[in-house]
């Protein structure tokens, strides 16, 4: 199960009662949400720091404004809607800092992947770390897009609904994002790096 | 299907492919050729550790500080009491039993007249919860300054 439904399922009890006026069930539900609101923030961002700030502003808004939810989406959707536009409000305030932050990123990935052999020559630890650079080095879009669609199993057609876009527009990010990404893994090793189509 | 066409369709692969979930002719391919094979190991590799990595990541700082400053008092009461003071304010002014300064009385003595001095708290301001307020009469009789602390 992804962890987007697996959050669905353990709010359930609780948000009908916060939404009610339980205090001790909003905190509960806050509590909850926080860590799959960080990891999403965490690809909105594309650093840790940032990603909680953006993870507490949520949590804050969600606190004051959970009246607001109506029930006509699933509670993740709107959760995940709220932790977006907290992301691209972060984004607007942020925007020289994170113009340099990228360029940095940009900078450094290209760097680990053109080594000779990155991905043999690393400790699994260490592949993990490469390959998450690798993947916040892709424009935000299609960083989002990729999480949803390939660590959260989302459908493109709920991807589309959630980031109100065409699904053939999710599908052209999504080929983009893997094609980006595995041309990256794959960079350092000539053997298996895609050939030149004839 | 040759090694060129196979690599170029590696990268934009679903993983139920690679996985052996869908059946296809890159699929076929990749069993029967070592190299290609080895480039969609180590992409599964990286996209297995780049999954892992993000399911993993987690927050160092608590919910309940966000819970905390969620329940702190707002910035923006003093506008939601602004109306309420000024309709207090214009409700002493107009039945007020008293002028706030009585212009009979003699001239103060020259300076100073420095600080304006709390009014006797007949005016009904009302605070707004968890902070105090003072009114101040000043020379004019029609100003007065509440002030919320």
């Amino acid at each position: 199960m992804s962890e987007t439904r697996q959050l669905e399922t353990a709010v359930a009890d609780l948000l009908p009662r916060a939404q009610a006026g339980d205090a001790a069930a909003r905190d509960e539900l806050l509590r909850r949400c926080h860590g799959t609101v960080y990891r999403w923030a965490l690809v909105q961002t594309g650093d840790p720091d940032d990603a909680e700030d953006v993870a507490q502003d949520v949590l804050v808004r969600v606190y004051r404004y959970l009246d607001r939810y109506s029930g006509r989406a699933r509670f993740t959707t709107w959760l995940y809607q709220v932790t977006r536009n907290a992301a691209l409000g972060w984004r607007r305030q942020m925007a020289s800092r994170l113009r340099v932050l990228r360029n940095v990123a940009m900078d450094r990935a290209p760097a680990a992947a053109s080594a000779e052999d990155p991905v043999d020559r690393l400790h699994a630890s260490r592949i993990a770390e490469v390959v998450t650079a690798l993947f916040q080095a892709l424009p935000a879009r299609q960083r989002e897009v990729f999480h949803l669609a390939e660590i959260e199993g989302v459908a493109l057609v709920e991807i589309a609904e959630r980031l109100a876009m065409n699904p053939s527009t999710v599908r052209a990010h999504l080929f983009r994002a893997r094609r980006a990404l595995r041309s990256r893994i794959l960079a350092g090793h000539p053997g298996l790096a895609e050939e030149r189509r004839r | 299907m040759n090694c060129a066409t196979a690599r170029h369709m590696i990268l934009e692969a679903d993983l139920a492919e690679f996985d052996g979930t869908i059946d296809s002719e890159l699929m076929e391919h990749v069993r029967a050729c070592a190299d290609c094979a080895a480039a969609v190991q180590r992409i599964l590799t990286a996209e297995r550790e780049l999954r892992e990595a993000l399911r993993g990541a987690a927050p160092r700082r608590a919910a309940d500080e966000a819970i905390r400053r969620a329940r702190a008092p707002r910035r923006h009461w003093a506008w939601r009491a602004a109306p309420v003071a000024v309709a207090a304010v214009l409700a002493a002014l107009l039945l007020g039993r008293r002028p706030l300064v009585d212009h009979a009385l003699p001239p103060p003595p020259p300076p100073p007249p420095p600080l304006p001095q709390p009014l006797e708290p007949h005016l009904a301001v009302e605070a707004p919860p968890g902070r105090s307020v003072a009114v101040f009469g000043t020379d004019n009789p029609d100003i007065v300054i509440i002030w919320f602390y």
